[in-house]
């Protein structure tokens, strides 16, 4: 299981910055925020209100073609997870989606459904920068300016 | 019994996985799921026993009601469609094994699609709408009055088609064979009553989130002091019915009709909330639309069905006007081209004229159907489909075209407009 305890807390706190970035077929990147990123089961899943977005269509290139999906998540204490995913299902149909489209109409007034995405986490990295120092500082020590180890 | 069946197919030389594998590799923009879909549509499906068992009545949505019939000539009993996992349709035509259709089975208690040894997919069937289980006041079963698309209502108000009767039929077609079996089989009404239509799609729409269009199709009708008013007014008719149902005035619409003169389609457009229009023109080839759709040629003809597509694009706008082929008939015999080289570069080349013009051209894989004239004839090769697609999505690349009514979603039968997700 990659997605941790600590990582499930935080994608179920509101005050956590959830965002998707995806690439077209020119390999262009495109981030956007994510409210409605949630865990699902052992996978992350995102509710894409537009069915005309470009994380849409990239979502689908994704999945047709293997392309590099991510998620990042940031906390309010500048904790913050990197998550490499892969587009798992495209629900556009059927109880899953009825379900997570009464949901919506209920929290966003007047806000259309157009898919369900579930996402495979493949690789989880800690991008909280006091973590990513400590590790830099052990496995790469040359990489520091002298004056911080003057006397 | 069904495992068995495997075995035996097991044994068979040909290998049509490696055909799949050779043409992922040659066509590496192409995407898989809708290469996988083409190849089912193209040899057809088998549902072994434990499959069927898996389809329960109550949750999925069974075969039947549909326009066309299959190609093992069983009318019922069987799923009428699933999805792929990236939310592909693929509707199905269940065929005999001798015919060497891919395989649904279930294997790990998971509904598998199966090519040989090969299990390639996990799928879904496609689940039943809440208004299957109702009937009109007059007491018809509302599956018969409409069916359903995993996101569409699909009626087809006349299932008969007026060219029967002067034997000018399509000879790739099945629509009154398959009725006949209909009748016979569920009572399928033949023409249906604009109240029973405008009470099914009320109910159809107090299911949230199950649909995001209507669409209909009929059988030609050539009857009226013109040629066509009578199916035009019926339309209109049923139009203005299934229209009480919504607050605005226009609604998400496709009308997949015969190609209407410039009157009948401005009262069409003007009456109704009708927002897309599809005369299907079935073939892009003069010479073979007059031998395979006889009562088209007749009634209409070539060049005028491809002006009056032409002409309706100021009424729907560009991109809300479409017709389709039934890939692969341009290659049946005897008339049909020899070489599919040939057909491919004959199609493109039509295709683009209209295209150009502001008119989409989708296709669906012919199914040769026992009920039909050339029904006992092969359909094209996978890699004739692969490039059909791809040839008619970049027309729409280059075009600027959109495909909004007719896309994956909408309808699901078409694996070019399949590629248009990616537009």
């Amino acid at each position: 299981m990659l997605l941790d305890s600590q990582i499930r807390e935080l994608l179920q706190k509101e005050s956590t910055i959830k965002i998707l970035s995806t690439i077209d077929e020119n390999n262009q990147i495109h981030t956007v925020t994510k409210d409605s990123l949630q865990i699902y089961n052992d996978n992350l899943l995102y509710l894409e209100y537009l069915e005309s977005s470009t994380t849409n269509r990239n979502m689908t290139f994704s999945m047709w073609f293997k392309n590099s999906v991510t998620v990042l998540i940031v906390a309010e204490n500048k904790i913050s997870y990197q998550i490499k995913v892969t587009p798992l299902k495209c629900i556009i149909s059927g109880p899953i989606f009825q379900n997570f489209y009464t949901e919506t109409l209920k929290k966003h007034n007047n806000t259309d459904l157009a898919a369900v995405w579930l996402l495979e986490p493949d690789k989880v990295i800690n991008e909280t920068l006091s973590i990513r120092q400590k590790e830099e500082s052990i496995k790469r020590p040359y990489f520091k300016h002298l004056d911080r180890l003057a006397l | 019994m069904t495992s068995l069946l495997l075995q035996d197919k097991s044994t068979n030389k040909y290998s049509p996985t490696d055909e799949l594998n050779t043409l992922i590799h040659k066509y590496p923009q192409f995407p898989y799921f809708v290469m996988l879909k083409t190849d089912i549509q193209r040899r057809g499906i088998y549902y072994t026993q434990a499959a069927l068992e898996k389809a329960d009545p109550t949750i999925h949505q069974m075969a039947g009601t549909h326009i066309f019939g299959t190609r093992d000539g069983i009318l019922t009993h069987r799923p009428e469609a699933f999805m792929l996992r990236d939310g592909t349709s693929v509707l199905t035509t269940p065929t005999p094994l001798e015919q060497n259709p891919y395989i649904v089975d279930l294997r790990n208690d998971k509904l598998t699609l199966v090519d040989g040894q090969n299990e390639l997919e996990e799928i879904e069937y496609w689940t039943k709408p809440d208004f299957y289980n109702q009937k009109t006041k007059s007491g018809i079963p509302m599956n018969l009055i409409a069916s359903a698309r995993p996101q569409r209502i699909y009626i087809m108000p006349n299932r008969y088609c007026f060219f029967w009767s002067n034997k000018q039929n399509c000879l790739f077609c099945d629509i009154v064979n398959n009725l006949q079996k209909q009748k016979k089989e569920l009572h399928m009404p033949t023409r249906l009553d604009p109240d029973d239509v405008e009470e099914t799609v009320k109910e159809a729409l107090k299911q949230n989130g199950r649909f995001t269009a209507i669409c209909l199709t009929s059988g030609s009708d050539y009857n009226g002091n013109n040629a066509f008013d009578r199916e035009t007014d019926y339309y209109i008719e049923i139009l203005k019915a299934i229209g009480k149902n919504f607050k605005t005035k226009k609604f998400p619409s496709q009308l997949i009709a015969t190609a209407f003169n410039s009157e009948q389609l401005g009262r069409l457009y003007e009456q109704t909330g009708i927002l897309s229009y599809t005369p299907d023109i079935e073939v892009l080839n003069e010479r073979l639309f007059n031998w395979l759709c006889p009562g088209k040629a007749h009634w209409v003809g070539y060049k005028e069905w491809k002006k009056r597509l032409k002409d309706a694009v100021p009424i729907f706008g560009r991109g809300y006007v479409n017709t389709c082929i039934v890939a692969g008939i341009e290659l049946a015999q005897p008339y049909g081209f020899k070489d599919e080289d040939e057909a491919l570069k004959n199609v493109l080349t039509e295709a683009e004229d209209l295209i150009s013009s502001g008119v989409n051209v989708v296709f669906t894989v012919w199914a040769p159907r026992p009920g039909s004239v050339i029904g006992n004839q092969k359909n094209a090769s996978l890699e004739y489909y692969i490039r059909l697609a791809l040839g008619l999505h970049n027309l729409r690349k280059k075009y600027g075209l959109r495909l909004d009514h007719d896309d994956y979603r909408r309808c699901g039968n078409h694996p070019d407009s399949d590629l248009a997700r990616i537009l």
